[in-house]
């Protein structure tokens, strides 16, 4: 009996020992819970300089005490936040991608801001594209962190062996193509000649930079004719001869006239690579993001060579429209992500404050300008540390050209299945073919109610 | 049953047992039963998902992609598991076994690295080493490859490749084991009978393997079947779907569409078309062993 | 003759062995070359390149933070925590399914194992929803989900260990007075250990590899283990601190190759025969 009990002892022992291994791990998380936390707030690494000074001025005025969570910049946001809200154990202040607003709405997760708003003055110095990002239903459910325009960026150094003038000003679809021939026809080692993002792996990529700043221009914009949602009739669009013809660029440059290698869309870096490949002198032009004249060497892992030496070797140009009567001259998307409060969240005038704190003109125009970001407001746009970058300065027409996504609940399902339209296109399949798949998939989604056909 | 023990005292041990399966349990009910659903993670089907009957499963028969990444499942799991990992393991096992190979330590060390490894740093140093600069090119180059990066020009095959990199160790370290506990003189006496090594191989070592070799076909098909990390580190699926497997279509559906319902309707699916095939194994299993009696 | 004729013949087939073997070796061990190189290089890429001249930088940078340090600790804490409680749920659960006869025990045992088919990502939403409800959003938490993943294999291999072992050691041990606990800790458990060292270590791997679950359920950033810093080597808009990530993998990887060189002998021996039967 004694032995027995001995016996039972030891395992105990043993049994402890699993928990005893993770004790020092507990222990400290509940010290956590005794420091009196006010508000938190979950967001990725890209706004750490606009937030964390924040955080500190908040602190040492409020004397309340932040509790920030820095998600690491190769992980999803997206999924983090949306776990988080729907097991109800959200922060306070959660990052949403723009586009997502109306998704993360509709579930009832975010906090209309709306009465808040009213009474924050700044809120009128909001561009109304950053406010229409963040509406949903006719309420406003986040504070637009950042946004950005999308062009055509070349290389001048194969432009000029090409001997294509620059500034290479594009009229339409044709003078793209076209450029991209010549480059592929007169200079070797170009594997490029037109990055086209393409793909699930690039992502939403594929769907802005790639596929809306084709469509935009497909069609003219009235009745939504150049976009993937009828707004009016309240559908998704199936087919239309904007969506036909946007797929038919793709075929062009992937499968009939070869204007670009697949390689560096499928990588495990898709962004470095493609960075990478610009500045290594193997893309004649590329649609990218105006975050990009910068990025193409911060992103590549070299030293950023000053603005001049830059604009020696990389130009924009903004994208064109087809041509077609009818069809815009040029055409660019925006999108950007947003700082939004729970719905749940434990002091929502407190989490306000916090957001307040973080978009003064001072904190935001110092970082927007030097993180070369485009405005969201008119008041930081106005500001002279912002106009006094030059490169920022000329692509404020594009600002005023651009647009939102057709961000409708299931808009990311939308997206996902443009991109699934390209990768057919890569697999062979016709444009008629691939738009066909499209709509099947749409109304297998959404039901043939909610799909219509131009 | 056994005289004269309490079995109480056990009881009390097997409760963290219980426990543990019936959270196990539990998951894989909740994961049927989303599967009837319209379950989303954000929208309106994220607070009131709705009952959509077999919606789901009907949805999964008609669609290409699901229907293209059975094919490609079936294929790398073939390829890779049962005929690159089990096989290469068993010939390095036998190769290993012959006692005047020296610098055995080193071959192993170079097998095993690649198995210990984390998925995520090996798919960047496959991502690396096939790319068109990768070192994967420079050795193929004397022999007068051009150049090309392999994830995309043959994304299958590389992904496969990697896979059996990756995977081989495992095989090899169970069949080494197995190998050890084969009498010596089995091996003698067919050393005395002249047999070469081919022979050894084919008369000795597999049939007495036979039931590990049968087994790990079977595990290493439960495990590839399932398989995400390294392939969507390499190509996140692609290019297109080329290697779009189960596990990485459910996925993209439950993550980055938040469609937790279909994404569930696919678990299910993958798990009976894996369960039929283990059905098919323990009955050609039980075959074999009456055979052999 | 015959003997000569013999000689030759293994000669050439020893020399053929060395051929393959190296080839296989080189290969195996080639795409590390990059890995390597990259993380001593300044200015590396994804590219194969050799360095024109070297740093450690990359590696100071791993340690600098005092995270880094932190990070490893919880690898090791959530892994070695899950390799164990795997363990002592196991040895307990294992004796039923060895020594008790009752109907659709095999099927209860391949079927745990067949589970794990499905992928874990399917698991995530309602493990992550049990954990909030149990408040398990912290490591323990990721113990017991990862815990759960590897109890059916494991249960496999140590129930059929226990097979190998005759019914007349316990016997004995019963005439001797020892109880239930007292047989399964000094009967079973000691020839059964090999077996238990290969769970332990499969589980240990597999923990130390496991990015999702750690990222989704942990709340606080001085939890996370290793595989969710590695995502610190990503830069802004997706590009790829390359000699950050390759110097950071292979702090990551050595860890799991000391564990595995450590236990090498008892996992041999584990894996042999025993273990992985039908």
């Amino acid at each position: 009996m004694k032995k027995a009990r001995k016996l039972l002892v030891t395992i105990a022992l043993i049994l402890g020992l699993s928990l005893l291994l993770t004790t020092p791990l507990i222990a400290t998380g509940q010290k956590e819970a005794t420091t009196k936390v006010e508000v938190s707030i979950v967001y990725g690494t890209p706004w750490k300089e606009l937030v964390e000074p924040a955080i500190a001025k908040y602190e040492k005025e409020t004397g309340a005490k932040v509790k920030q969570v820095l998600l690491p910049p190769g992980t999803n946001v997206d999924t983090k936040v949306a776990l988080d809200l729907a097991g109800g154990v959200a922060a306070d202040i959660v990052a949403v991608d723009g586009y997502r607003i109306p998704e993360f709405a509709e579930a009832g997760y975010l906090l209309s801001l709306d009465s808040y708003l009213k009474n924050w003055p700044d809120w009128m110095y909001y561009y109304d594209s950053m406010k229409k990002m963040v509406e949903f239903d006719g309420k406003h459910y986040g504070v637009p962190l950042d946004t950005d325009v999308r062009m055509l960026w070349y290389w001048k150094p194969i432009f000029k062996k090409a001997g294509i003038a620059i500034p290479w000003e594009p009229k339409n679809w044709d003078d793209v193509l076209n450029a991209a021939r010549k480059i592929k026809a007169s200079v070797a080692g170009v594997d490029y000649p037109i990055y086209l993002p393409v793909g699930s792996k690039m992502g939403e990529a594929t769907t802005m930079q790639g596929f809306y700043m084709i469509l935009l221009g497909a069609d003219s914009p009235s009745n939504d004719q150049n976009r993937l949602r009828d707004w009016k009739a309240g559908k998704w669009i199936g087919k239309s001869p904007a969506i036909l013809r946007t797929l038919q660029v793709y075929q062009t440059v992937f499968v009939k006239d070869k204007l670009s290698m697949r390689d560096i869309y499928y990588t495990p870096d898709v962004w470095g690579d493609w960075r990478r490949a610009m500045i290594n002198g193997k893309i004649g032009i590329g649609l990218g993001g105006s975050w990009e004249f910068k990025e193409f060497w911060t992103g590549a892992g070299v030293d950023l060579p000053p603005v001049e030496k830059r604009k020696e070797l990389v130009g924009w140009a903004p994208m064109p429209g087809s041509g077609l009567p009818g069809a815009p001259a040029i055409v660019s998307i925006s999108g950007g992500w947003t700082f939004a409060i729970n719905a749940k969240a434990k002091n929502k005038e407190a989490a306000f404050e916090l957001l307040k704190v973080i978009f003064t003109k001072e904190n935001f125009g110092s970082w927007v300008s030097g993180a070369a970001k485009v405005s969201t407001r008119e008041d930081v746009s106005n500001m002279a540390s912002y106009k006094k970058d030059s490169y920022i300065a000329e692509i404020t027409p594009l600002v005023k050209a651009t647009t939102t996504r057709d961000t409708y609940p299931g808009y990311s399902k939308v997206s996902s299945f443009v991109q699934a339209a390209t990768e057919d296109i890569l697999d062979g399949k016709s444009p008629a073919e691939a738009m066909n798949s499209y709509y099947n998939n749409l109304v297998s989604e959404f039901g043939k109610d909610k799909v219509t056909t131009r | 049953m056994v005289v004269g023990v309490s079995k109480r005292p056990l009881i009390v041990m097997l409760i963290p047992f219980f426990l543990f399966v019936a959270l196990l349990i539990l998951c894989v009910f909740w994961t049927l039963g989303i599967s009837f659903t319209d379950k989303a993670l954000l929208g309106l089907a994220a607070i009131h998902p709705k009952f959509v009957g077999f919606k789901n499963y009907l949805r999964l028969i008609t669609h290409p992609d699901f229907l293209n990444s059975m094919k490609v499942t079936v294929i790398f799991t073939f390829s890779s598991a049962i005929v690159g990992q089990c096989i290469l393991g068993l010939l390095l096992a036998v190769a290993l076994k012959n006692k005047k190979i020296r610098l055995k330590p080193i071959y192993e060390i170079a097998i095993l690295l690649g198995w210990l490894l984390p998925d995520m740093v090996a798919a960047f140093m496959w991502g690396a080493f096939a790319s068109g600069s990768g070192f994967l090119n420079v050795v193929l180059a004397p022999l007068g490859i051009k150049p090309v990066n392999w994830i995309t020009t043959k994304p299958l095959i590389t992904v496969i490749i990697a896979n059996i990199w990756k995977g081989t160790a495992w095989s090899y370290l169970l069949f080494a084991a197995a190998l050890d506990t084969i009498p010596r003189e089995l091996f003698e006496a067919a050393d005395v009978d002249g047999a070469s090594a081919l022979q050894r191989l084919f008369y000795v070592s597999i049939p007495i393997l036979l039931p590990t070799i049968l087994v790990n076909i079977l595990l290493v098909t439960i495990w590839t079947f399932g398989y995400f990390s390294l392939i969507y580190g390499m190509t996140g699926g692609g290019p297109g779907h080329s290697t779009e497997v189960i596990s990485i279509l459910m996925y993209k559906e439950a993550f980055d569409s938040f469609h937790i319902g279909y994404g569930s309707a696919i678990s299910i699916s993958m798990t009976i078309m894996v369960g039929f095939m283990s059905i098919f194994y323990f009955w050609g299993q039980r075959r074999t062993e009456d055979v052999v009696q | 003759m015959w003997f000569n004729r013999g000689l030759n013949r293994e000669k050439i087939s020893l020399v053929i062995n060395y051929v393959l073997l190296s080839i296989i070796a080189i290969f195996w061990l080639s795409p590390f070359t990059w890995l390597i190189l990259t993380s001593i290089d300044p200015h590396g890429t994804s590219a194969f390149k050799l360095p024109e001249n070297t740093t450690l930088e990359h590696y100071f940078l791993v340690f600098a933070g005092s995270s880094s340090a932190r990070w490893v600790l919880n690898s090791v804490l959530i892994s070695a925590g899950s390799a164990t409680m795997v363990l002592a749920v196991i040895i307990f659960a294992a004796y039923p399914f060895s020594r008790m006869q009752f109907r659709g025990k095999n099927v209860i045992l391949w079927g745990l194992v067949l589970i794990r088919i499905i992928p874990l990502s399917a698991f995530l939403l309602p493990l992550f929803l049990f954990c909030v409800r149990f408040g398990l959003l912290n490591p323990m938490g990721v113990i017991v989900a990862l815990s759960m993943l590897n109890i059916p294999f494991g249960l496999l291999l140590i129930k059929n260990f226990y097979d190998t072992i005759p019914l007349t050691y316990e016997e004995a041990a019963w005439v001797d007075g020892a109880g239930i606990m007292k047989t399964i800790f000094k009967v079973l458990l000691p020839i059964a250990a090999p077996g238990a060292v290969v769970v332990w270590f499969m589980t240990f791997t597999g923990a130390w590899n496991e990015f999702m679950l750690p990222f989704v359920l942990l709340r606080n950033p001085d939890f996370w283990p290793m595989s969710v810093g590695l995502y610190n080597s990503f830069g802004l808009h997706g590009s790829v601190n390359f000699g950050f990530l390759s110097a950071f993998s292979i702090v990551y990887a050595v860890p799991s190759v000391l564990v595995f060189f450590l236990l090498r002998k008892n996992l041999v021996s584990g894996l042999s025969g025993a273990g992985i039967k039908g």
